[in-house]
């Protein structure tokens, strides 16, 4: 399908994504709460070379969301969330407008966005789209060996504040910077970025002008060993390293120790049925409030490991990840084998001193197989603690079965994973256990309908704010999706129930989702 | 509830206008082997599935095998699978382990910063498209359900000038 209405070279594009909530808040009393975004994608193309973009995007709520008991219907909003003008060449790509762009691996600047993902504040409830692009801009271009990015504009520096909200910033300041990549001879490539800031209020950076710089090199090392070319490996590595000019408490209160920096490193070992991956990161001093260290481990989509997942603190914090995939012997069956271990430690600063530092582990295994070619298997497990969370177990196991095709074109899914979190609390360690069972048909180029079941005992997630007393028992979430593929221009999902909310990670990135009971339709639209 | 009904009729009523396909976006991607890869470089060898998928993306990692199976079938005619990583630029360590411990050889592309992904407007993943050689989108599939992969067939074999399938091999 995709079909973009052409005429000669005109060519429009469109798409559309509408979320309709009906149903009832955990953070306020409201029963019947009736919410709407909607978001409109406009791509014109006059010539091959051009390209003129266009979002629009709609909040309302009704009726009108209340904070502290006052009406604040202020809090909706209709607007024009992006425009631009793109020109591309064989050579280069420019932009006036918005845009997005990554220096290296975005330890000085990420400007990126997470498509199809609507997140939403939490007193009050408002819903926008994760986008947090440059207002600028950007110049991409490549020649021969050489590779370039400059960027100048205004940076989303408050991704959690939602668009058009009375007095709360979420742009603001400038960048101005670049980064430039040159592959000296075949297999090794040279370069870095540099970034100037001024006005970034967000996080703990800086208020005034400051400078950032990073270097970077990647290299394939076999290519420099003698007939490493013909060895059944692969090896390459990747280390960025950057620095600012900048100390905070420069006046009295001085860093206890360290230069503020941040450092990323990757190794990968390829062979031919598996392959290592070894990752270093060590952040210190460096919330920029527009890099967004990402998370330092595996994102993982089983449920209940990926609202566990452990972010890392650019202020302090260094550890390393290793990631290893290894295909089953055929004596074993049709298989792989995922096994992942992560560590990293941090020290929280308090006036200019380090208190004692906080570890993070996990250790987390993965066998997955399909020995009938008709059921696949998924069974993983993993163990660890996150001091950085006051967690001192957090252990998880579940399986994962589908099946390939059955009579009459359907499919059938279960998820099924159970996790024990064991938390110190003052003066004693709370136990919690958490249930998680998603259970789903689908028919082939139709739909999928699933029943999703969670329960969880943790005092943490317990205080219903619609009751008057605390809850002392294990409290169940039950709800019922629906995808189903409409046409080849829409899919429809759906979703009735009782949603647990928490953090969810999509592409490195952690956000905060609130609880939900009651209707919830998305409409995904392209055209 | 009326500004959602509004959009919903505004959104359902120009696609039943629309009846053609596009073309393909150019693209100029590193592959996770570090070489560069054009769209004219992808289509050199004949028609492409072309797969955005992401390591943390649980439905891609269903559906991948079966393009592979797909480009497999079709592999004399030149069909090839390329898929287009999602990943950010620090999750994309994990394709290569992933890929190894498959057995997957198929070329992946990095769009870190998902700017390819917006051109060809991927909001959800996986989402796959089969393009013809000459660089026109013959079809698209968003999301995958174990067997949609047949309709992507029944495309490619149109494509192809070979016979419909069976209805029930499909």
């Amino acid at each position: 399908m995709a079909v973009p209405v052409r005429a000669d070279e005109l060519r429009v594009e469109m798409s559309n994504l509408l979320e309709l909530q009906i149903g009832r808040d955990f953070a306020n009393e409201d029963e019947d709460r009736r919410r709407f975004f909607g978001q409109f994608l406009l791509d014109v193309y006059p010539t091959r070379d051009l390209r003129l973009g266009l979002r629009v995007e709609r909040f309302a709520d009704s009726p009108p969301p209340e904070l502290f008991g006052n009406p604040v219907a202020e809090y909706e909003y209709d607007r024009l969330a992006q425009r631009f003008v793109e020109w591309s060449s064989r050579h280069a790509r420019f932009r006036v407008g918005n845009g997005y762009a990554i220096l290296g691996h975005g330890l000085l600047f990420r400007a990126f966005e997470l498509p199809g993902v609507v997140r939403q504040t939490q007193f009050p409830i408002v819903s926008y789209a994760e986008s947090r692009d440059l207002d600028g801009v950007t110049l991409d271009a490549w020649y021969g060996p050489l590779e370039l990015t400059l960027l100048h504009g205004t940076p989303v520096i408050a991704p959690d504040v939602a668009p058009e909200q009375p007095n709360q910033v979420r742009r603001a300041g400038s960048v101005t910077g670049g980064r430039a990549m040159l592959e000296v001879v075949e297999g090794l490539r040279v370069g870095g970025s540099v970034l100037h800031a001024d006005g970034l209020e967000a996080g703990l950076a800086t208020s005034r002008a400051e400078e950032f710089g990073a270097v970077e090199v990647d290299v394939d090392l076999l290519r420099f060993v003698p007939g490493g070319d013909d060895l059944p490996f692969f090896l390459r590595t990747v280390v960025e390293y950057a620095g600012r000019s900048w100390q905070p408490f420069d006046g009295g209160l001085r860093t206890a120790t360290g230069v503020p920096h941040a450092l990323y490193s990757n190794t990968q070992i390829g062979w031919d049925t598996g392959a290592l991956g070894i990752e270093t990161k060590d952040y210190h001093q460096f919330r920029l409030g527009v890099n967004d260290p990402p998370t330092l481990v595996p994102e993982f989509t089983h449920r209940l490991l990926n609202r566990t997942t452990h972010v890392l603190d650019p202020l302090d914090e260094k550890g390393h990840q290793i990631t290893l995939g290894q295909r089953l012997p055929d004596w074993i069956g049709r298989g792989s084998i995922e096994a992942v271990y992560a560590q990293s430690e941090g020290r929280l600063e308090v006036l200019g001193e380090y208190r004692d530092p906080r570890e993070y582990e996990q250790f987390f295994v993965a066998l997955e197989s399909d020995p009938s070619r008709s059921v696949r298997v998924r069974v993983y497990f993993s163990d660890g603690h996150d001091e950085f969370e006051g967690l001192e177990e957090i252990r998880t196991v579940g399986l994962l079965a589908s099946s390939r095709r059955l009579p009459h074109d359907l499919a059938v899914e279960l998820d099924v994973g159970h996790q024990v979190r064991e938390r110190r609390g003052v003066g004693e360690v709370v136990r919690s256990d958490d249930i998680a069972v998603v259970a789903s048909v689908s028919r082939a180029s139709l739909g999928t309908v699933g029943l999703l079941w969670e329960r969880t005992d943790d005092p943490l997630f317990l205080d219903d704010p619609s009751l008057a007393e605390d809850e002392s028992r294990a409290r169940d979430f039950v709800g019922g999706t629906l995808s189903w593929r409409v046409d080849q221009n829409h899919d429809v999902l759906a979703f009735y129930g009782e949603r647990r909310g928490g953090v969810a990670c999509t592409s490195g990135t952690c956000y905060f989702v609130p609880d939900f009971e009651g209707l919830e339709l998305r409409v995904l639209s392209r055209f | 509830m009326r500004a959602f009904v509004l959009a919903l009729m505004l959104t359902v009523a120009p696609s039943a206008a629309a009846a053609e396909l596009g073309e393909a976006h150019d693209f100029r991607l590193r592959t996770v082997e570090g070489s560069i890869m054009t769209l004219d470089d992808a289509l050199a060898e004949g028609p492409i599935i072309l797969d955005f998928w992401a390591t943390w993306c649980a439905p891609c990692r269903i559906a991948l095998p079966r393009w592979v199976e797909l480009a497999d079938r079709y592999a004399e005619h030149g069909v090839r699978l390329i898929t287009v990583s999602q990943d950010d630029p620090r999750s994309q360590p994990k394709i290569l382990p992933y890929l190894r411990s498959q057995g997957f050889e198929f070329p992946v592309l990095l769009d870190g910063d998902k700017q390819v992904g917006r051109r060809y407007r991927v909001t959800s993943l996986p989402t796959t498209f089969l393009i013809a050689s000459d660089g026109t989108i013959v079809t698209h599939h968003v999301g995958y359900r174990e067997g949609d992969e047949r309709e992507v067939e029944a495309d490619l074999r149109e494509l192809l000038d070979l016979d419909p399938l069976e209805e029930e091999s499909r």
